[in-house]
């Protein structure tokens, strides 16, 4: 080939190249469907319904797998409304001798045993998946299957044959059997143990055969056995059939039964989430086959279920997509909301089928940056607000609503807050001498300092004026919360009607209570300063640092001299088991939208030291106890606010912790990405969504013209400095 | 030289369990085994009995080092650095500890063509262009050319590897959307994905390495023989290209050889801001879900590579230089 033909072709190339040139990551026509796009930073590692707790999993499985009962998807406060069954099950109540109890609502103490009888709906069917493709005789096609016969195969969508069948009663009753199962480590396990009849005694019994059966292999194997390798490669298999379980039974093909030991009518809240989805067994023998585990084509990985969507692509480090499951049952539209929700468009869609995004694409985004300028560009169809981003995104004025800046109005962007129901808090640790203890000169002294950390001026530096200011363990939007001025903690707070919030008392006032405390200017009877210290795990984080700055300046107004203790995990964890620190810093994400789940934070039993339960404070109140212990299992009404009150009065007084903040919530949406209104307790809300494919691509060509000016220029410029060069090399090398 | 490979395989054995040994003793110093389970597991409503449960299925229930409730070889096999760290000497890397259970073989097959789709291309354009123009600023030392260059180099090592990562991205795929910004995609489809982090590749390594070579270049172009082809009436091509640049192998070899097990572990920065899965953030994700399964792997793989890469260095010495015999 002749060089010029080469130099042809290369600007050939290149002009291709050039010309071609676009920063749309999706491929062409990807984005004219009904496709919703959006990102993840961290990969889901547990898809088994059984074994994850954490959001950014829940966000894929509660899109495939189905619990009985949901959300409703506009009203507040949230209600449950059934999902694949007939309605929602009223607990049927027996004494302790097992007979019938017929008041509507008895006593905890009258009750020994407590049922709910749970119709399935007919008809509904499981996604397309080969575990239940059967030959003609009727047996399984994937059963016994060698590493040969899946050659190629990743997911289960790969398969060539597929089936289905229709959801039973009995899938529910396996799942629940599944969270007894000690090799699964159900993270609900300590608590569903507690109520349900026979769950603890169904671990001990898998726990034993795991004893046995490890024991025999061991024996067999000698020195060289590797107990993981070994269980890796030959699995137990446990016969979840086998047992008896009273906790959960089948009475008929489309029926089930719950059986607990007590009122617990939180049981249906954990019934929305997706611990309680239906299993197939099907799916549970095709997975455990030693060539499916080689091949890692693994529950933990592969969902099946009988929801909207089916995963159809799971690369964890790249891309996940989702896609409408056609066997998906009757499911519509809510055709009624809150005062306002026609307003704001959220009832456009009533009674429409769902769902109405036909496929999901969610890539990996490490870095927030990239995130959110793909969003700003219209690659991505929903964002959250990282802190970095916050000043260019939101106009927040002091004493105003939080504002979208002109840049974001231009583009058509929708900002939505919400308060999260979480609570931060910082805690005292009650059995400690200096801090803890239940006096009043010991409640005075947690009580100043609560005025002192003053979380208003920590939300104003920290986080974007993000927040609520806590009063109390119960966040906004939960029965039991009370707001404005009567929601007020009258020991550390004042309500400010001017900015109409909630303010500290003044540091005077908690100067005076230091006195009252016994420790006038911060001083100990002896003269010496107070000194208190921040137990924290947190060392390297550069954040941390700041905020412990912040707190030891802030408790210096009232003269104590606050140290920070940093240790690792391990020894942050041994001190927070054996109660040997005094402050710590904590959180905690509702499970449900009841009160009960912040409360039980402070309920003496429930302590961290004694029985290492979540109260890590370790606060035991007998008062606090016995109305936590009312309280726990009665319905929403006056009588469980007026307790709920008194606990809220008890706790307040006696400061085991400083109520720090609720999060408030910053999402921002492109204007073709419709019904997105905010739900902090549902993670299967994209079948409710609906997107404008057509507006979302003529905004992406707008937004998203390539400028070649520069690239051209850059092309002369180079082509300037090197040809004179070559003339020279040229030049020399002949000796001109 | 079978000789000489076969002793440095045997040397490189103590080498390596000295590496499992010291990666062991750090992990294992700043972790226990309970805070692996608890940051698996998730700490909220996670118990000490299935903490205990999580070590037992995964073998961190036994002892550390040695096992004094086993005899004979069960003393040394029935301890955490026997079954997980003595089983990578067969490349049996085994499965990830969280609970997603891959294969760490199979993740590691997976991820070394993501990185080598980008490290590739940034090692020869940037051996290519680097050594390109090392070689025109050494041709033209001491000139306005030469001095322009070596202030440009000076600034560009200056600049901060992050600075690359985000300057490009805001003026090639934000403000002039000529590449996307981020991500990664199958077969062809991956070429938009890679311009941008091999063009910010070659620009970071652009001032070190130019610096280096036109040393290398200046001190072989000052040498005898090169005068002597010049005298002989040679041109500057063949001088640099053919003379010049064959003598100057020796210290360029060693600098782009010890680079291969590099290209192979991939780039930490480049793929965490460009969104590609390669291997250089496994090891990252590992040691932030307290993966020790993943670290001790990795590390071990690092090892390997970077003494077989050692290895070919001393081997291509002779075949560059006939004077250098491995003995």
């Amino acid at each position: 080939m002749k060089w010029t033909t080469r130099l042809n072709a290369a600007v050939l190339i290149a002009l291709a190249l050039i010309c071609g040139c676009s920063n749309n990551p999706y491929r062409s026509g990807e984005t004219e469907e009904q496709t919703y796009f959006s990102s993840f930073s961290r990969a889901p590692e547990k898809l088994d319904p059984a074994r994850s707790y954490w959001m950014h999993e829940s966000a894929i499985i509660d899109q495939v797998y189905e619990a009985a009962f949901e959300y409703h998807f506009l009203n507040r406060p949230y209600e449950i409304v059934p999902l694949t069954t007939e309605s929602i099950p009223k607990p049927i109540y027996y004494d302790k001798k097992g007979k019938l109890l017929k008041r509507k609502d008895p006593a905890p103490e009258k009750i020994g045993r407590v049922e709910y009888v749970i119709k399935v709906k007919p008809g509904i069917m499981y996604h397309d998946h080969p575990c239940f493709a059967k030959d003609k005789q009727g047996e399984p096609i994937y059963a016994n299957v060698t590493l040969a016969d899946i050659k190629g195969y990743d997911l289960p969508n790969d398969f060539e044959c597929k089936g289905t069948r229709e959801l039973e009663a009995r899938d529910y009753v396996l799942q629940i059997k599944r969270l007894a199962d000690p090799s699964i480590s159900c993270p609900i396990y300590s608590t569903i143990k507690n109520y349900m009849i026979g769950f603890e005694e169904l671990h001990d019994t898998y726990a034993k055969m795991f004893e046995d059966e490890r024991a025999k292999r061991k024996k067999a194997a000698g020195a060289s056995y590797n107990q993981e390798k070994d269980e890796q490669e030959n699995p137990f298999i446990v016969d979840y059939l086998g047992p008896e379980f009273e906790g959960a039974q089948v009475l008929d093909k489309y029926t089930y039964k719950i059986s607990l030991n007590a009122k617990y009518p939180q049981i249906l809240y954990w019934m929305c989430m997706h611990f309680f989805v239906p299993m197939p067994i099907e799916a549970l023998e095709f997975h455990c086959q030693a060539a499916m585990i080689e091949k890692h084509i693994v529950l933990n990985r592969c969902p099946v279920g009988t929801g909207p969507y089916v995963l159809t692509r799971f690369k964890p480090n790249e891309v996940m997509e989702l896609r409408r499951n056609p066997n998906y049952h009757d499911d519509f539209y809510p055709s009624e909301g809150n005062p306002g929700d026609r307003e704001a468009g959220y009832l456009d869609d009533a009674g429409k089928r769902l769902p109405m995004i036909e496929r999901q694409v969610y890539r990996m985004e490490r870095e927030s940056m990239s995130r959110w300028r793909k969003f700003l560009l219209g690659y991505y169809d929903s964002s959250g607000v990282a802190s970095d981003v916050f000043d260019s995104a939101i106009n927040m004025q002091m004493g105003s609503e939080a504002m979208l800046s002109d840049e974001m109005k231009d583009k058509g962007i929708k900002l939505l807050t919400s308060v999260s129901p979480d609570l931060t808090y910082t805690q005292f640790n009650m059995l400690d001498d200096v801090v803890g203890g239940y006096s009043e000169e010991q409640c005075k002294l947690r009580q100043a300092m609560s005025i002192a950390i003053d979380h208003n001026e920590y939300l104003d530096i920290f986080m974007n004026s993000r927040g609520v200011l806590g009063q109390g363990p119960i966040p906004p939007g939960l029965f039991g919360y009370r707001d404005g001025k009567e929601g007020t903690n009258p020991y550390i707070s004042k309500w400010d009607p001017v900015r109409e919030r909630h303010v500290r008392k003044s540091i005077e006032y908690a100067e005076q209570l230091m006195v009252e405390a016994g420790y006038p200017n911060g001083r100990k009877p002896d003269g010496t300063p107070l000194t208190v210290h921040y137990d924290h795990s947190s060392s390297g984080d550069p954040g941390f640092r700041a905020q412990f700055k912040w707190m030891h300046r802030r408790l210096q107004l009232i003269g104590i001299e606050l140290k920070e203790r940093g240790t690792d995990l391990t020894r942050y964890r041994q001190k927070r088991q054996k109660g040997n620190w005094q402050i710590m810093r904590n959180g905690w994400v509702a499970d449900y939208p009841d009160p009960e789940n912040f409360l039980f934070l402070f309920y003496g039993p429930n302590s961290r030291v004694k029985t290492g339960g979540p109260n890590s404070t370790n606060y035991d109140r007998e008062e606090y106890n016995v109305l936590f212990k009312e309280m726990e299992s009665m319905q929403n009404g006056p009588e469980r606010q007026a307790a709920i009150d008194k606990m809220m009065k008890i706790v307040q007084h006696d400061a085991p912790s400083i109520w720090d903040l609720h999060p408030v919530s910053f999402q921002l949406f492109h204007s073709w990405y419709k019904n997105n209104k905010p739900h902090n307790m549902s993670s299967n809300l994209v079948k409710y969504q609906r997107i404008d494919p057509e507006l979302r691509r003529q905004m992406q060509l707008k937004w998203n013209k390539a400028i070649l000016l520069p690239v051209y220029l850059l092309i002369a410029l180079g082509l300037l400095a090197i040809v004179p060069a070559a003339i020279t090399i040229y030049r020399r090398d002949r000796g001109l | 030289m079978l000789t000489y490979i076969i002793r440095r395989v045997l040397y490189a054995i103590p080498i390596l369990l000295g590496v499992n040994l010291i990666i062991f003793g750090l992990y294992f110093g700043l972790n226990s085994p309970d805070d692996m389970a608890e940051t698996i597991l998730g700490e909220k409503r996670v118990t000490q009995e299935q903490i205990d449960d999580w070590k037992r299925q995964h073998n961190y229930h036994l002892p550390k080092m040695y096992n004094t409730e086993e005899r004979g070889l069960g003393f040394f096999t029935q301890t955490i650095f026997w079954q997980k760290s003595m089983r990578l000497f067969i490349f049996d890397f085994g499965k990830s500890d969280t609970a997603e259970g891959k294969s760490i073989g199979d993740e590691i097959r997976s991820r070394i063509p993501n990185s080598l789709a980008m490290t590739i291309p940034i090692f020869l354009a940037s051996l290519f262009v680097n050594l390109f123009f090392s070689m025109i600023v050494a041709f033209y030392r001491g000139t306005y050319l030469d001095n322009s260059m070596r202030f440009i180099c000076v600034f560009m090592m200056s600049i901060s590897g992050m600075f690359y990562i985000i300057g490009a991205q805001t003026v090639a795929a934000q403000m002039l959307k000529l590449v996307p910004i981020s991500g990664f995609d199958a077969g062809l489809y991956k070429i938009k994905f890679l311009i941008l982090p091999i063009l910010v590749g070659l620009l970071r390594s652009f001032g070190g390495a130019v610096r280096y070579y036109r040393t290398v270049f200046l001190e072989e172009i000052n040498k005898d023989y090169v005068r002597t082809a010049r005298a002989k009436g040679l041109g500057e091509n063949k001088v640099l290209f053919k003379h010049a640049l064959k003598n100057a192998m020796i210290p360029i070899l060693t600098n782009v050889v010890v680079g291969i097990p590099f290209l192979i572990m991939g780039s930490l920065m480049l793929e965490r801001f460009f969104s590609i899965p390669g291997l250089g953030g496994y090891m990252i994700d590992a040691i932030g879900k307290q993966d020790f399964a993943v670290v001790r792997s990795m590390a071990f793989l690092g090892s390997v590579l970077y003494v077989v890469a050692l290895i070919f260095v001393d081997i291509s010495y002779t075949l560059v230089d006939p004077r250098v015999r491995l003995k």
